[in-house]
């Protein structure tokens, strides 16, 4: 640390790219050309169409991450704000102007493209608690009193998210969101009581708040089997892909399920399948482990991180990361009913891969600038 | 960017701090994180070691849910005929297939019947898909999906089944592979059985699978008993006109209707026509006595030979001195029966006739059902020789439909295949008085119990019937005594009569078996008491049989 400090903080752009955290960038490159590598096997072996678009797409946003990141971290702290309340009043934008697609109205279309706030929500609301919590003072942290602006904060974007509907995306934002509240030291006499209310509401909301769809999907994780051809056919058909393929799998283009077209949203949701089918066991732990390497250097660079923003935001990106892994492929190994999440980097689909680059290029920037709040340095 | 004054910003000059709980907190989290990561791998291991469920796996193979557009078909007791089961087609996109040599040997090999060297040929071709099987079961299908071969697809196709096998093949018929019926029940019928698919319940048929399987195995060893060519038997019940059973043989399995020869697709029972002879005599008899032309109390001269515009009529052995009317019948007599017919006279016998349905296609539903082949002339000599059921053709079902006169007092009903239901009406048209029928019937009791039909009165059972020994016109045109059509058609129970079989072979040869016989007394008619004696039980008409007899 001493030594960095002393080597003083990066000057030129030369000496800035030289001191990117490059182990970073490296694995997000090899999630994204495993997800090359998948895509061309969904398409059957084609390089046209979905492979050659993921690799170009990725490869445009990390120039884009990697220039970004140059720029000062505290440009994230005084842009927090701004980009969570604008993501907000996108949000009640959809409400009303949102543009409805396969049941759900998440999309706002702003000519040339169509955007989901709720995926930028996913970065907005780490954003907007790191920037909370740099300003307040430790011995408020974690009290009762002062966890109401943050716990409003995460339930206002929850609230319209759930109302699209998108169950995946609310649940993302509150694990997000609390997770933060955890890290920036919410006391446990707090977290157990809620945790009991969150279960307890769980329940209620199955009930009273969750539509018929998101139900049968509930109902279907206790029981895949029950409907078969139905709501459960995903789960099933992944359990068999996953099931059938053994430890090295069936071969790279000779999954059965997965090829044969048995399995639906192969190139989206239940991408992870294709691994499980075509590389087996090994395959599927390989991939687990490059994000589990991935979400450990993230909060590595948390650990690092002097600032209280630094630290909440690149462990709350690194939770981010992880909850997406988590959610989507319990779900698709049938721990978890289905949502709609993505495998981030591998699954086809610009929007996820955008929120999590962007993510990523603020992990790299308070990775670069670490020191900067010790020397108070200027880039300009 | 630039414009940002980082100085201004608030927390910019917030102090650096070590955050040590933070820092705790992110191992805590670290290591919530790490265990659920742990989860996920497990169960990656569990899934992959463990396999899939079972209930999981067995979904793998189902299609689309495809509701078939042809219902099943059911006997009249709701037994399971035909149905509908998923099939599959193998095709292939050959620009997707990388190896067209490797995968056709591992297709053939995994698929009996499919030729490799074909299926290469076809794997090659710039087509975009092409078919290589049809037929495929559900897990032939999984077979070949197991293959993994990328570029291998499958497409659904229904396939029609008949569990039965052979069993009342004729009766039902067959579909094509678009699922259009080409032949019985399954064409005659094609729009109802869809129509009950629309509906989604099963096609009820008259066929009682019992009855089937009773007759057909009765005729098969009648027809290996005296060697015949072919053979061909139906019941009905004679009051509502239903087809229980309908059998020819040799048997067709409507499963592979053309792996059979074809003499075994013909369906001798109601898809060909015959000239049966002496079956035919009891209406002459009925006639006769539904006209007064016929008095039972005559008495006939059966050595005589009568001479017809000068064509010879005689008994082949007379039976000698002065007969009844009903040793006549019981004898099988020609020169009686030539006798009450040129009595009658050709306008008369041909209104009956044609009142009987033997002028005509059997009412039956099947499309395979012939015209009969009628008597060109009208002269005195086709009238005589009419009046013992020579010179007319008409099918086993259009003779059995005639002999429905002797069950309904004196009114014939038409044959049907469908299942008929308490309080449908019954069409039924007099051809007969109640008291000419029923003095036939008894004439024809008199057959069995003393007559011709004697092999068929097994056990006791109350039958009454005609047996007829036709000899088939040879090559020259003329009768040929080597080759035979020999019947036995018949009532019973003949006290209270109700239902009606008629049996035939076609060219049975003498066999040790039969006696050296090769009449429809020897063949058909023994084989007609075993069958009766089998579904008897079923039909319940054991009340009606005599008591005490009916030891087996």
């Amino acid at each position: 640390m001493t030594m960095m400090s002393s080597a003083g903080r990066p000057r030129g752009v030369s000496e800035k790219l030289s001191r990117l955290n490059w182990t970073i960038i490296t694995l997000l490159c090899a999630l994204a050309v495993t997800g090359v590598i998948m895509h061309f096997s969904v398409a059957e072996g084609s390089w046209a169409g979905r492979p050659l678009a993921h690799g170009s797409r990725f490869a445009l946003v990390l120039g884009a991450v990697i220039a970004i990141s140059l720029l000062d971290a505290r440009v994230w702290l005084a842009i927090a704000y701004p980009v969570y309340f604008g993501t907000l009043l996108l949000l009640v934008g959809v409400e009303f102007f949102g543009e409805t697609r396969m049941g759900a109205t998440r999309w706002l279309d702003l000519g040339p493209v169509s955007l989901q706030p709720s995926e930028i929500m996913k970065i907005g609301i780490v954003l907007a608690l790191a920037r909370y919590f740099q300003n307040l003072e430790p011995r408020h942290a974690g009290t009762l009193l002062w966890s109401i602006p943050p716990l409003l904060m995460i339930g206002a974007p929850v609230a319209l998210v759930m109302k699209q509907p998108d169950l995946g995306t609310a649940l993302m934002i509150t694990f997000a969101g609390v997770g933060i509240m955890f890290l920036a030291g919410l006391r446990w006499r707090y977290i157990i009581p809620a945790a009991g209310a969150a279960i307890g509401g769980a329940v209620a909301a199955y009930f009273f708040v969750l539509h018929q769809y998101q139900r049968d999907r509930i109902n279907t994780f206790i029981n895949p089997d029950a409907d078969p051809l139905g709501t459960g056919y995903h789960v099933s058909q992944s359990k068999i892909a996953i099931g059938s393929a053994g430890l090295f799998g069936k071969g790279y283009l000779q999954g059965s399920q997965s090829q044969l077209d048995f399995l639906p949203e192969k190139h989206t949701d239940f991408i992870f399948t294709m691994i499980g089918e075509e590389f087996g066991l090994m395959g599927a732990i390989a991939v687990l482990g490059l994000y589990f390497a991935l979400f450990l250097l993230t909060m590595a660079v948390a650990m690092r991180a002097r600032t209280m923003f630094g630290r909440l935001a690149a462990a709350g990106i690194a939770v981010t990361l992880g909850l997406y892994v988590i959610i989507n492929t319990s779900m698709v190994i049938g721990l978890m009913p289905v949502v709609g999440i993505p495998l981030p980097l591998i699954s086809f689909g610009g929007t996820a891969m955008l929120t999590l680059m962007a993510g990523y290029a603020i992990v790299l920037s308070i990775d670069l600038h670490r020191d900067q709040a010790a020397t108070r340095g200027l880039l300009w | 960017m630039a414009a940002i004054d980082v100085h201004s910003l608030p927390g910019g000059d917030a102090p650096v701090i070590e955050a040590a709980p933070a820092a705790r907190r992110i191992n805590r989290m670290l290591a919530v994180m790490l265990a659920v990561f742990v989860v996920l791998g497990a169960r990656a291991v569990q899934l992959s070691f463990a396999g899939a469920p079972e209930s999981a796996r067995a979904a793998a193979p189902a299609p689309t849910p495809n509701h078939p557009v042809r219902a099943d078909i059911v006997d009249r007791n709701g037994l399971l005929l035909a149905t509908t089961l998923p099939g599959f087609i193998l095709a292939a996109e050959p620009a997707k297939i990388w190896d067209p040599a490797a995968a056709a040997r591992r297709l053939a090999a995994a698929l009996p019947g499919l030729d490799a060297a074909e299926t290469e040929r076809r794997l090659r071709s710039d087509r975009k898909l092409v078919y290589l099987k049809r037929g495929l079961t559900a897990s032939q299908r999984r077979a070949a999906h197991d293959l993994g071969i990328a570029g291998v697809t499958f497409e659904s196709e229904a396939r029609r089944v008949y569990p039965n096998g052979s069993l009342a093949g004729h009766a039902l018929g067959f579909v094509d592979r678009d699922q259009a019926g080409l032949a019985g029940v399954e064409r005659a019928l094609d729009e109802d059985i869809r129509r009950a698919a629309a509906a989604g319940r099963p096609f009820a048929l008259s066929i009682d699978l019992r009855v089937q399987y009773a007759l057909e195995s009765e005729l098969a060893d009648a027809a290996w008993g005296a060697k015949a060519k072919g053979g061909a038997a139906v019941i009905l019940d004679g009051r509502t006109g239903e087809t229980l059973a309908l059998a020819s043989w040799p048997q067709v399995d409507p499963n592979t209707p053309a792996a059979g020869a074809e003499s075994a697709r013909l369906n001798r029972a109601a898809g060909a026509v015959y000239e049966m002879g002496s079956t035919l005599k009891p209406f002459t008899a009925a006639m006769g006595l539904d006209t007064d032309a016929l008095r039972l109390a005559e008495r006939f001269d059966l050595t005589r030979t009568l001479t017809v515009d000068g064509v010879a009529i005689r008994d082949p052995h007379p039976f000698a001195g002065p007969a009844t009317a009903r040793e006549a019948m019981a004898h099988s007599s020609n020169v009686a029966m030539a006798d009450i017919a040129l009595r009658l006279g050709a306008e008369k016998q041909r209104a009956y006739l044609t009142k009987l349905g033997l002028f005509d296609r059997a009412g039956i539903e099947l499309a395979e059902s012939p015209e009969p082949l009628r008597p060109r002339a009208a002269d005195r000599v086709t009238t005589a020789i009419l009046g013992y059921g020579h010179g007319l053709a008409p099918s086993l079902v259009g003779l059995a439909g005639a002999y429905t006169v002797f069950v309904n007092d004196g009114a014939r009903v038409v044959p049907t295949l469908r299942r008929h239901t308490e309080g449908d009406p019954v069409r039924a048209m007099p051809v007969f008085s109640p008291l000419a029928a029923a003095e036939t019937l008894q004439l024809m009791r008199d057959v069995v119990i003393e007559g011709t039909a004697m092999r068929a009165d097994l056990q006791g059972l109350d039958i009454a019937g005609k047996t007829g020994t036709a000899e088939k016109p040879g090559a020259d045109g003329k009768y040929d005594p080597d080759r035979l059509f020999s019947s036995f058609a018949a009532v019973f129970p003949a006290r209270s009569p109700r239902y009606v079989i008629v049996m035939a072979l076609d060219e049975p040869r003498r066999t040790a078996e039969n006696g050296n016989l090769a009449t429809g007394g020897a063949v058909a008619a023994p084989a007609v008491g075993r069958t009766v004696a089998r579904i008897a039980p079923f039909l319940a008409t054991q009340n009606a049989a005599p008591s005490g007899s009916a030891t087996p």
